[in-house]
């Protein structure tokens, strides 16, 4: 650890590996939400925009676990940890705000971990497979359930039916006013289209919640 | 994108906040930035804490960034940080300083240039 003892302030750019420091022009960091169950693309949304792309964890108890402490009796729970990606993008010219994206699968049986995340976040993009529209219901429930902003973007994955917004909206039961949108995720020009749509609709939101 | 080059981790979590594990109620939001209080000597402090000032002592972090760095759950530097806090060594800065309508209006111009590069 060769900064261990330093005190001084070493540059950022010097140090490739070292922490990913804040530019000091950011005044605004903005945290959007990339839900969706296993698979479904959130990596690879994330990738496709972000400059810098970033690991943190969760510490998650799978609570009370079946398996018994075979000295003391007890039943144990169970600590481990879940890993979660985000990814960062320097928005306009100044460099005031910052977008952040998290990844995060949306479990029911991480919750807490789900919410802690999300906490601040101005929105959730819903990550579907339409090949197998279930993985995602848990994130889909646990971001309703948050009462924040969100959209839907369907990945274009080989093999994926081919439906109209009308169906896919009836099939997922989606509320009118929630967007659906149509999205590759390994393209970025497709990923930024599908980020402004839910930001759009997040400000819609906002807006009219802090009405005149 | 190369795979993260592995590990300043230096113990795991529960022994790196003493085996406390309440969540603080100070530093709810991952983008909370810490930004080192300029010239407060650092007291005893233990490893892990140590660890994290020493990374803030290179300029402003958030709580998910310092997180990335120490390989710790953010609930374990959430904990260290609030000592750190409490200590005066460091400062919590909320994420955003604009309302939520200016915020948003800004990220949504900030993606529409993106597509159409001036
Ligand atoms: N064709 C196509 N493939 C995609 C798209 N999005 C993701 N993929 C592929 O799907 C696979 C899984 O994508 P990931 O980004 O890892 O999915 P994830 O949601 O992060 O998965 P977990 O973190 O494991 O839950 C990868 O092989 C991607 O290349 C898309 O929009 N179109
Ligand atoms: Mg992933």
């Amino acid at each position: 650890m060769a900064f261990a003892s330093s005190r001084s302030r070493p540059d950022p750019a010097a140090a490739p590996d070292g922490p990913a420091y804040l530019p000091s022009s950011v005044r605004n960091m903005v945290k959007l939400v990339v839900a969706g169950g296993l698979g479904v693309g959130k990596t690879t949304l994330i990738r496709s925009v972000s400059e810098t792309r970033s690991l943190h964890t969760e510490e998650v108890m799978t609570a009370p676990s079946s398996r018994v402490d075979s000295l003391a009796f007890t039943p144990r729970k169970t600590h481990t940890t879940v890993t979660m990606d985000f990814g960062r993008l320097t928005l306009g010219e100044s460099g005031e705000t910052v977008l952040y994206l998290f990844g995060t699968p949306g479990q029911a049986r991480f919750r807490q971990a789900w919410l802690d995340t999300a906490y601040g976040a101005r929105g959730a993009l819903v990550l579907m497979d339409l090949r197998r529209p279930e993985v995602s219901y848990e994130a889909m429930d646990l971001v309703e359930e948050s009462g924040m902003p969100y959209a839907v973007a369907v990945n274009d994955f080989p093999g994926s039916p081919v439906l109209d917004a009308a169906t896919v909206r009836a099939d997922l039961d989606l509320h009118p006013e929630t967007p659906l949108l149509f999205c590759n995720a390994l393209e970025r020009e497709s990923s930024i289209d599908a980020l402004i749509g839910l930001v759009s609709h997040s400000l819609d939101v906002y807006r009219r919640n802090t009405g005149p | 994108m190369s795979r993260r080059r592995d590990p300043v981790r230096i113990t795991p979590a529960y022994l790196a906040t003493g085996g406390r594990t309440s969540a603080r109620r100070a530093l709810p939001d991952v983008l909370t930035r810490l930004v080192r209080v300029d010239g407060r000597a650092a007291a005893s402090l233990s490893p892990p804490q140590h660890h994290l000032l020493t990374a803030v002592d290179g300029g402003d972090l958030t709580l998910a960034d310092a997180a990335g760095h120490l390989r710790l759950p953010v609930s374990a530097v959430r904990i260290l940080a609030g000592d750190l806090l409490d200590l005066g060594l460091i400062q919590a800065v909320e994420p955003a300083e604009l309302p939520d309508v200016e915020l948003l209006e800004n990220v949504l111009d900030g993606l529409r240039k993106l597509k159409k590069p001036a």
